[in-house]
């Protein structure tokens, strides 16, 4: 616990250091304006390449960590994935465990490729053609970034419904939170997290029903841990982009529309990466159920 | 209050000029123009940004910098426009104005060479 706070914290310092960098250079371009008003469009390029260049480090840094998980995750189930099914196979106890899917074990390792190959560099570009939709106005890609985030939500969307097909409950529900509070729970992730709440929730939602039944392959205790360890990258991505759009929010009334809008659209996209980022805790995460299945059924065939 | 006090002595010396040397009061007050700039810039404006610098935190320091050369060198190239248009000069006003900005995006480009690394570095993400 005192290594997962400082991480989840860093991002939000880091943040507060972009705000208060886009206050003191807001500031010091007003003043500038002031004095040589004949150079505004020029003065006001220059102050969004400072911000580009200050502000944009932990957007920059959440996208490389999504991406660099991804790419070793992919390398993972390559090398992983047919030792597993192998040693799973040999210990000939796989398909009497339940709610056991082999089918996970290819979607999983197909949805980290995914999510590495096409949904990230999907992200980026969106990031990249609002970047120069904000640089450029009268280029603005504002649409077409659009169209991939909303994209990129409906895939998100459609993989994860296709992960409550293959996972299935197998009646042994260890997920003791009353239902009613769960309920309320969800309905706030939904209408506080924009853009992906729902998606959130869903995904969320799949992953219960999933633990409910590794928990009793591993128990509540390690369960609880490994979900905790493999959804930090996806908290601190949903912290980083509400950073941002308060950052958007806060600066609206004292600064150029389109600097507002470039922290509004960023916070957006992390929304997005957000979402992707819960891909890949689903595949880390089977990763890690599957690989305990493994030791327990070794162990188990050797007692 | 010292500037405020040269240009109300420069306006009434130009005065004088104009009305004893109407011929020689364009050529001395170009002199003029160039003469106060030099001390506007050597003997106020660099020491005030100096002490200023003195208080801006390290890692900012190198934008601040190109800052405060941009804003002294958009100063400069204004004056001296003004005084180019003044003189129905245009196309040298111009010149003066392309080859301000010219310098102040290369700077800063130059400047942002750590910036373009990591868009770049961004674009490598496609591959």
């Amino acid at each position: 616990m005192e290594e997962i706070i400082p991480t989840l914290l860093q991002p939000v310092k880091e943040v507060v250091q972009a705000f208060t960098y886009i206050c003191l250079f807001g500031f010091i371009f007003i003043c500038i304006e002031w004095l040589i008003p004949s150079s505004k469009k020029l003065l006001k390029l220059l102050f969004i390449y400072l911000i580009c260049f200050y502000c944009l480090e932990p957007a920059y840094r959440t996208l490389e960590l999504i991406q660099s998980i991804a790419a070793e995750l992919t390398t993972l189930f390559i090398g992983m994935y047919p030792l597993l099914t192998a040693g799973l196979a040999m210990s000939g106890g796989a398909l009497l465990v339940t709610a056991w899917n082999p089918g996970v074990i290819l979607f999983s390792s197909f949805t980290a490729v995914l999510a590495e190959k096409i949904l990230i560099p999907s992200i980026t570009a969106a990031f990249l053609f609002d970047l120069i939709s904000r640089i450029h106005p009268k280029t603005s890609f504002t649409k077409l970034a659009d169209l991939i985030r909303v994209a990129l939500v409906g895939t998100t969307s459609i993989i994860l419904v296709l992960y409550s097909f293959f996972l299935t409950v197998g009646g042994l529900i260890t997920w003791t939170v009353n239902g009613a509070v769960n309920e309320s729970f969800k309905r706030l992730i939904q209408n506080n997290i924009p853009f992906v709440g729902s998606l959130l929730t869903e995904s969320i939602s799949t992953l219960k029903s999933y633990s409910s039944s590794a928990s009793t392959i591993t128990g509540n205790a390690i369960l609880i841990s490994v979900l905790v360890i493999v959804s930090v990258p996806t908290i601190q991505t949903i912290l980083i982009a509400f950073l941002y759009r308060f950052l958007g929010a806060i600066l609206q009334p004292f600064m150029d529309a389109d600097i507002s809008g470039l922290l509004d659209d960023i916070g957006k996209t992390l929304f997005v990466l957000s979402i992707v980022s819960v891909l890949i805790a689903f595949a880390l995460f089977f990763t890690i159920i599957l690989t305990m299945l493994f030791a327990k059924l070794l162990v188990g065939m050797k007692g | 209050m010292i500037v405020y006090l040269i240009i109300i002595l420069a306006f009434i010396l130009l005065q004088f000029m104009k009305e004893s040397y109407p011929r020689l009061h364009s050529v001395i007050y170009t002199i003029y123009i160039f003469l106060f700039l030099y001390y506007i810039i050597v003997s106020i404006l660099i020491p005030y940004f100096q002490e200023v610098i003195t208080i801006v935190p390290t890692p900012l320091l190198p934008v601040v910098k190109l800052l405060l050369f941009s804003v002294i060198l958009l100063f400069v190239s204004q004056i001296v426009e003004e005084l180019l248009l003044e003189y129905e000069y245009t196309s040298l006003a111009s010149m003066m104005s392309f080859t301000t900005k010219a310098i102040i995006i290369l700077v800063w480009v130059n400047h942002m060479k750590q910036f373009y690394e990591k868009f770049f570095s961004i674009m490598g993400l496609f591959t």
